[in-house]
């Protein structure tokens, strides 16, 4: 390279300055997603409980492993499963981690005879499920990064590049938002904690709140990206020897639109037959009752999720499928 | 090419790595052309990382222009009647793949048609714009045709080429002919000043701002209004915060582009926005198609304002709303020209063009006929603002995305209230630019990056 020093000194210190504030901006953030953000801390926590009941409560194969966002976390009761004869794991974690990352730290528990229930929210489906930023602070925060990889195999042994993984290190603006505003407000930095989960890593809360039920906008669609994960998934299943079936999550559903939004759950589910086999629930998804909620209209009280366990051990003792016709049809209904 | 990627970053330091590892074992006597070479090279790599097809579609432009452009040069008259076949197929791929779906499945119903399902190559609208002014510039004003390396880093200058800004012949070509790698602090010094405001303004501001714009809010014209300012502020701090990473890109390698951006959303007239927002294309549609009309010396110097800006609409997008916000913009611009607040009223001209702009955004950002119509009716009647209406943005405001999104609306004002002190002092962005803002802004980039892969808006143009 010429040098032409005759208009500048030979270094840039400010772009050295610069880069000196960028890696110590990142390792400052590093060090608080690793070691003092809650929310990693509790993703921590709940992961070992869910795996703990796993290990210790269910036999070595032929196990019902169920997993979503945190919509399963707090509607599925393992224990009131198991009770029922069906030995049940409750893999549901935050949404926020999205169907990737959700999805291969499943199967990385998983053994052939086992039988998946992808119980995703809608949300995580409808849009790109590219791997979000606490879905990538997940992965490594549980010693996995691996399975934050970009790619759209969902083999949880792949490995992508590292960079996306250091990247991730970092808070981000959501986050420091909301922490900024809760020591504002002197309020907790996380509505949950350690003691909201059961033995069998079922998740509750105290926390109640005035609940407005779903009302079917945004409607669910389908995402190519979605389908394209779904589709890998059920390979990747039937190359391991093991069972995948969609659950959808009960959701609080307003009882003027229930019609409309029984429809537009219908559709969704439809579109999700074509891949993968559907769970039979004749409630499709809409619960009116206010009373099985407790602080969001995904998120059930003990008494919605035993209903709810209860009517999946019950399609899954029964091997009840929906059939794409079927679903169809209903979307049609008037 | 995402300049918020790390994947092109790693990329261009690979590529320039290797360019000036290799340039060493070059003799001093052919450095000169080396870097120019090297430089070229660089370039269609990177288009190459985007996609082939990409890369495929640009080369194919860039050598028809050229050689079209060389067949007619060298013999000087009576071929010059080939000059508007020659721009014609300059636009063909931008007509087939931008124009293709718009055509055959919205306007003949015709879904099925290959036409339909076309990818549009990233970055085709800008430099199939800028090599449309260079076979105008070189024939009008009979100017020789470039050295082929020359004329192929002039269209494929990486920080530019694929979205913006829309060079001219006489601003580039001569920095392309002169480009050598030259060691120097200064210049990388004011680059990385911009390219620190730059991925400031995309990776923090934008990519936040993203997340929070909200689909089909049904009539309520508050939560529209919000929408337009999520996506007034996303848009410009997405598309200035790309031109001002190219711009600093530029200078580091020792080329000062074009500044496309100065500060539009404190305009006080229409006018003058346009002269702040996206300037090259802005000057491209006066220069290229509007002057050549006959501008306003014409009597139809009105219409020739609409056919214009009905024509950038239609750039920025093939879908009718897009047409509908130039013509709006265009309607705008033949009102200013007749009354508009000024002088000591500036601040009432200021204040309208804001409203003017933020109502404009709906008819850029709401692609489905049925919900604009839905929006545009909610905003213009009273019962868009009932009570109702007004809980729906309250219990929004205090849910936790609001709150979230309240506090980037308040970073981005404050950013804007930077860019109007910098204005006051007749530096475009100064106030951004200095070393302990620059500190700041390289330490909230790190920290409030969401992280998610939001690609810039102005690709897909």
């Amino acid at each position: 390279m010429d040098s032409s020093t005759s208009h500048s000194e030979r270094w840039p210190k400010r772009v050295l300055g610069l880069g000196l504030v960028l890696l110590l901006a990142w390792a400052a953030g590093a060090a608080y997603t690793l070691y003092f953000n809650v929310e990693m801390r509790l993703t921590r926590f709940m992961f070992d409980r869910k795996l703990s009941w796993m290990e210790r409560r269910l036999p070595a194969t032929n196990r019902v492993i169920v997993f979503g966002g945190s919509s399963s976390s707090f509607s599925i009761s393992p224990a009131f499963a198991l009770e029922q004869g069906v030995p049940m794991v409750n893999l549901g974690m935050g949404a926020g981690i999205g169907a990737r990352v959700l999805t291969r730290m499943t199967l990385a528990q998983s053994r052939p005879g086992d039988t998946l229930v992808m119980a995703l929210e809608p949300d995580l489906l409808s849009a790109d499920t590219a791997v979000t930023l606490i879905g990538a602070q997940s992965a490594v925060v549980l010693g996995h990064p691996g399975w934050a990889n970009e790619s759209l195999d969902p083999d949880p042994d792949a490995n992508g590049t590292i960079a996306p993984y250091v990247w991730a290190l970092r808070p981000g603006g959501s986050h420091v938002v909301t922490m900024l505003g809760k020591l504002v407000q002197r309020r907790p930095l996380y509505r949950y904690q350690a003691e909201d989960f059961f033995e069998d890593g079922q998740q509750q809360t105290e926390v109640r709140g005035e609940l407005g039920g779903f009302r079917g906008h945004p409607a669910p669609r389908l995402s190519p990206d979605g389908r394209a994960w779904v589709r890998a998934t059920r390979a990747y299943c039937e190359r391991k020897g093991l069972k995948l079936v969609y659950a959808l999550p009960w959701t609080l559903t307003e009882p003027a639109s229930e019609a409309d939004v029984r429809r537009l759950h219908a559709g969704f589910l439809a579109d999700l037959a074509q891949e993968v086999d559907v769970l039979r629930d004749e409630r499709l998804g809409c619960i009116t009752d206010r009373s099985w909620y407790c602080d969001t209209r995904f998120h059930m009280t003990l008494a919605g999720s035993r209903e709810r366990t209860g009517a999946m051990v019950s399609s899954l003792k029964s091997g009840l499928r929906w059939t794409e016709t079927e679903l169809r049809a209903l979307a049609a209904t008037r | 090419m995402n300049f918020a990627e790390l994947r092109f970053w790693l990329l261009l330091a690979g590529g320039l790595g290797l360019s000036l590892l290799v340039r060493f074992a070059v003799p001093s006597a052919g450095r000169e052309r080396y870097d120019r070479v090297a430089l070229a090279l660089v370039g269609a790599s990177l288009l190459v990382a985007v996609s082939w097809l990409t890369f495929l579609v640009y080369a194919g432009v860039m050598l028809v222009t050229y050689f079209g452009l060389q067949w007619i040069t060298a013999a000087e008259g009576h071929r010059r009647k080939w000059a508007m076949p020659l721009v014609a197929v300059q636009l063909a791929p931008l007509l087939v793949y931008k124009y293709g779906r718009f055509v055959t499945a919205d306007i003949l119903g015709q879904s099925d048609w290959v036409a339909a399902d076309l990818v549009i190559p990233v970055g085709i609208s800008f430099y199939t714009f800028q090599k449309v002014a260079f076979v105008v510039d070189t024939l009008h004003r009979r100017q020789p045709l470039p050295g082929f390396l020359d004329y192929a880093n002039f269209a494929g200058f990486f920080p530019q080429i694929v979205a913006g800004p829309i060079e001219r012949r006489e601003d580039l070509l001569p920095q392309m002919e002169q480009f050598r790698f030259r060691w120097n602090a200064a210049w990388i010094e004011e680059g990385m000043s911009w390219i620190v405001v730059g991925l400031f303004y995309k990776m923090c501001l934008a990519d936040n701002l993203a997340v929070f714009l909200q689909r089909d809010v049904g009539p309520n014209a508050y939560l529209i209004w919000l929408n337009n300012v999520l996506f007034a502020l996303r848009i410009y701090f997405d598309f200035a915060g790309y031109s001002l990473v190219a711009l600093g890109l530029g200078l580091c390698l020792g080329v000062r582009l074009t500044l496309n951006f100065a500060s539009p959303y404190l305009a006080a007239s229409p006018g003058e926005f346009w002269r702040r927002w996206h300037i090259t294309l802005s000057q491209w549609f006066r220069d290229y198609v509007y002057i050549p009309m006959g501008g306003n010396r014409v009597r139809t110097w009105a219409l020739n304002i609409l056919v214009v800006f009905a024509v950038s609409g239609l750039w920025h997008g093939a879908g009718w709303n897009f047409i509908a916000w130039g013509l709006f913009h265009g309607v705008l611009l033949v009102i200013a020209s007749r009354w508009w607040p000024k002088d000591r009223f500036a601040w009432i001209g200021r204040l309208l063009m804001l409203v003017a702009v933020l109502f404009s955004w709906m008819l850029f950002y709401e692609t489905q006929t049925s919900v604009l119509w839905q929006d545009i009716r909610a905003v213009l009647s009273p019962v868009g603002y009932s009570r109702a209406s007004l809980d729906g943005l309250k219990w929004w405001l205090g849910s936790a995305n609001g709150i979230v999104a309240m506090a980037f609306i308040g970073l981005s004002g404050l950013t804007l209230l930077m860019e109007a002190r910098s204005l006051g002092k007749s530096q475009a962005y100064g106030e951004l630019r200095r070393p302990w803002v620059q500190g700041v802004l390289v330490v909230l980039t790190v920290w409030l990056s969401p992280g998610a892969s939001n690609g810039f808006i102005y690709f897909a143009f």
